[in-house]
Parts: structure tokens; sequence; C-alpha cells
């Protein structure tokens, strides 16, 4: 088991990570609930005027959707194939489903970018046992200042001031 | 007289205290400040003018700090930029490059990080407060930044990947204007003049 201080920069760490990590939810969960409120509104529609075959019609036409976004689903990941394994094929899925209609609007070349130009400043920077000085503001803080300042530290900011409370101290 | 307001009389200090709107006074201590401001931290902010003896820096203290890594800082960060130049070619000269990149080559980029560290903890390290205040902190973390970037752009220069190299020269770019921002901010005109920053 790592000592104690270890374990509580890890929980840091991981901290930092899930955050991230929930934002995107949020952001895809967003997305699901944008997507899929005029679907359930139809479907769900109490009006007399929508009747019963109205109703089937619209549910038919969900599940023809549905039936018809696995078949493209199979057909880009390659599932007919005999030689493709089970496991190339989840993992096909989960990406288009997943990983896909969320950053599908950066294209895979500036997602890959944008990924490489996070890891930068994002790394696992391992207590900062390679620093050139150990004791910086993320080390003692474990908070993670902006990749650029683009003004002077602002004195009146309680995040950045010499003892972290009081207007004057900077 | 410091700007806070501390009278400095041998070694008897005299302090004025503003606890409250209503409550004005003054004590007398022979105490030194830094114990008197590790012990009560109120007192330091608390003066005539505003001012703070516990970030004080003396300007005796900051000029021949500034004149003895300032002119390597400033050089470091020309070669720097001369090196994002370099690569921005379309077909990029990899030997010049190495030359502003490697220490054992006698660039001046690797060796302004450990430069910036000291003048850093020159300007913003002040005698009335023992504990190094949050901005050497973050000055700390943002050379630490730089170094990080160099590294890396060392390796990426040694194995001539443009794109690459590209990348983290931006990074680092980036992590040398911050410094240069926290720095800049202690460089007072009769201190010498402000760093500039790399374009």
């Amino acid at each position: 088991m790592l000592p104690k201080n270890e374990r509580a920069r890890a929980r840091r760490y991981h901290f930092i990570h899930l955050t991230v990590t929930w934002r995107q939810l949020q952001h895809y969960d967003l997305l699901l609930e944008e997507y899929s409120y005029p679907i359930s509104a139809i479907a769900a529609c109490p009006f007399p005027l929508v009747d019963t075959k109205m109703k089937i019609t619209v549910k038919f036409a969900i599940v023809l959707a549905a039936v018809l976004i696995l078949k493209v689903t199979v057909g880009t990941t390659g599932l007919q194939q005999p030689s493709s394994t089970r496991r190339e094929a989840f993992a096909g899925i989960s990406t288009l489903v997943g990983g896909g209609a969320v950053w599908n609007t950066l294209g895979p070349h500036d997602a890959a970018l944008a990924a490489e130009a996070l890891a930068l400043e994002n790394r696992d920077r391992k207590n900062n046992k390679d620093a050139l000085i150990r004791e910086d503001y993320w080390f003692q803080t474990g908070k993670l200042p902006p990749r650029l300042l683009t003004t002077s530290l602002q004195g009146d900011d309680p995040q950045w001031n010499a003892f972290g409370r009081y207007k004057v101290c900077i | 007289m410091t700007p806070s307001g501390t009278h400095l009389e041998g070694t008897k200090f005299v302090f004025s205290l503003h606890c409250c709107a209503s409550i004005d006074f003054q004590i007398s201590l022979t105490l030194h400040t830094e114990l008197f401001c590790f012990a009560f931290d109120d007192s330091c902010i608390s003066s005539v003018d505003g001012g703070n003896s516990c970030t004080y820096v003396s300007l005796k203290q900051r000029v021949p700090a500034y004149g003895k890594y300032g002119s390597i800082i400033a050089q470091g960060a020309k070669e720097y930029e001369a090196l994002g130049n370099i690569l921005r070619q379309s077909q990029p000269d990899w030997t010049q490059a190495l030359g502003l990149i490697r220490a054992d080559l006698g660039a001046t980029t690797v060796d302004a990080e450990l430069k910036m560290i000291l003048l850093a903890t020159a300007l913003m390290t002040s005698p009335n407060f023992p504990i190094p205040s949050k901005e050497l902190l973050v000055a700390r973390f943002y050379a630490n930044e730089v170094h990080y970037a160099q590294g890396k752009l060392r390796i990426a220069v040694e194995g001539r990947s443009r794109e690459d190299a590209l990348r983290i020269w931006e990074f680092g770019k980036d992590s040398w204007n911050s410094e240069f921002q926290v720095l800049n901010r202690h460089i007072t005109p009769k201190v010498g003049d402000k760093f500039e920053l790399i374009v």
C-alpha cells in the first residue's frame, strides 16, 4: 500500500481526471437529452389527434431507425467479416456510439492533436520527480495553473496571492 | 521605514495594527519580524498605508539578482524564439536547431532554466517571511514547464520530427511567456527592463 501522502496525491490526480471525464459526460448527457426529447415527445404525445395507429407508426419508425443504425454500425465495424473477433466488434461499436458521438465535430486528426496537446500540460508529473525544482505550485497545492498566463497574477485573487486570503498580500 | 509602515529602530519594531474599524493601536516589540509575522499572520497585512511587509522585497535584493541572471534569461528567450523561426521553415536547419537546444553545445535556453528559478527566488522572497509565497511557487511551476518542454523539444529536434517539435515549441513558448508574466511584475524601472514576451 502507498504511504499516506502518496495516496493523497494519487487521489488529487484522479480527481482532476475524473473532473474532466465528468464534464465530458455532462456534455454527452446534454447531447442525448437534446436529440431524444423530440422523439419521446412524439411517442408519448397525449393529444387525441394522434390515434393509436399513429403511435404505433411512430414507434415502428423508431425501431426501424434503430435497426438501420445497427446495420450501419455492423457494416462499419466489420462485424460481418468472418475474421473479425467479437472484441474488435464491440470496440468498434463503443467507439462509434460513445467517443464518436462526443468528438465527431473535431474530426479524427484534430481530436488526436487536441489529445496530444492536452497530454503536455496534463501529463503525469510523477510527483515532480523529474522537475527542475520539486516544490512548485502544483506540488504544494495540488492545483494546476493555466497553460498560459495572459496577465500577471492578480493580487485580489485568493488562488494566487501570497497567503491565499488577503487582497494586499501581493 | 518599509512601505508597510513598520519602523525599524535597531532591533526594536513598532507595528501599527488595525484590528477592526474602531480599534487602532500600536505595539513595540523586540521580536524578529518574521517570527512575529509567522505567529500573528494578520499583522503582516495590517498597516497604515496598506502595504505588506511580508512580501516586501528591497531594491537592494532585486537589483543585483536581476543584474546577475537577467541577461542570460533574456538571451535564452531570444534563442528560443530563433529556434521557433527555424522550426517554422519548410526544411529546418537541424544542426542549427540542435545548437539552440542542447546544453552540451552551449545553448543559453537550457542555461536560463535554472537562472529563472534563482531570479524568481531573489525577486519574490521577502526577508520578513520565511515561507515561499504562492507567487514564487507559480514562478517555479512555469520554470519546471519550460524545463520539461525543452527536454521534449531536444528529443524531437534530435529525431528531426518537425511537427512534434513545433507542437512542443508552442507549449514551451506559453510556459516562457507565463514565467515572464510572473517575473515582470517585480521588475520595476529601477530594477531593469522587463522581459519581452516570445512571439
